[in-house]
């Protein structure tokens, strides 16, 4: 899958280059960002401003995400386009996920929280 | 409109196309398109992972319009929705018809808790106005409906 990730402040930045989160890539999705936490990072931000449509499996795969965190950092997501966080807000996991506008406003954010 | 997609899971961007290429001849909000887009994405899916069908199968997709209405329906041969889940799922909507433009599956659950996995169903009945399903003869149905304001 095809995915940017860079490393700014001790916060691991992860940018899906796709238009589409759904079921046909989410599980690889997943299972990619999964293998930073376990290698050790603790504050991760998804980048989706090339992201125009998730399905509920990507709601899973966040889910997941954030169990493997275990509440021993941070995964917040930006540059939601309003669909999307329409979807978040019909489930409620805007109540759950932090959720930025855009990339340097999640990054100033996150930044006060971690140091 | 009428076509046939092969039942995997990189079929869904496709059926995400024949919905673009259908909707671009009427008017519709930008919600509305998306809404249609998802539900038609999770339907397809729950065929896909649930339905246990062979390598070679496809779902049918008819895209209709009928009175400031999307209709879409979906055949396939696979195994069916079970009932009691059916049920339960519009149970639960009729529920919480006061508050439709949430579902209550992330509500004050411990991390732990929080599903991963089985909100499709849930989604596809909150996004569309009406949803039926029957199974016979071999034939899953599913039609899903949704008014254009």
């Amino acid at each position: 899958m095809n995915i940017q990730i860079k490393s700014v402040h001790g916060i691991l930045v992860v940018i899906p280059l796709v238009r589409r989160l759904d079921a046909s890539v989410s599980a690889k999705f997943k299972e990619e960002v999964l293998a930073h936490i376990q290698r050790g990072e603790r504050d991760l931000l998804l980048d989706f401003q090339r992201v125009d449509f998730i399905d509920s499996s990507c709601l899973g795969a966040l889910v997941s995400l954030m169990k493997a965190l275990n509440a021993n950092g941070e995964l917040a997501l930006c540059s939601i386009n309003a669909n999307i966080l329409g979807m978040f807000r019909l489930t409620r996991m805007d109540r759950i996920f932090n959720l930025y506008t855009d990339q340097d406003t999640a990054l100033q954010q996150m930044n006060r929280t971690v140091s | 409109m009428r076509v046939m997609i092969p039942a995997h899971l990189e079929s869904l961007a496709l059926a995400s196309q024949y919905w673009h290429e259908f909707m671009h001849r009427h008017v519709m909000s930008d919600d509305t398109r998306y809404a249609v887009d998802l539900a038609l994405c999770e339907a397809l899916s729950n065929i896909i992972r649930h339905g246990k069908l062979d390598d070679s199968a496809c779902i049918e997709i008819e895209f209709l319009w009928r009175d400031h209405a999307v209709k879409i329906i979906l055949r396939d041969q696979g195994v069916s929705i079970p009932a009691t889940l059916l049920s339960q799922v519009q149970l639960s909507q009729e529920e919480g018809d006061q508050n439709k433009n949430e579902i209550s599956c992330f509500d004050s659950t411990p991390l732990a808790d929080l599903p991963e996995g089985g909100m499709g169903l849930m989604l596809i009945f909150s996004l569309m106005d009406e949803v039926h399903y029957q199974s016979s003869s071999n034939v899953n149905e599913l039609t899903l409906l949704k008014s254009i304001n």
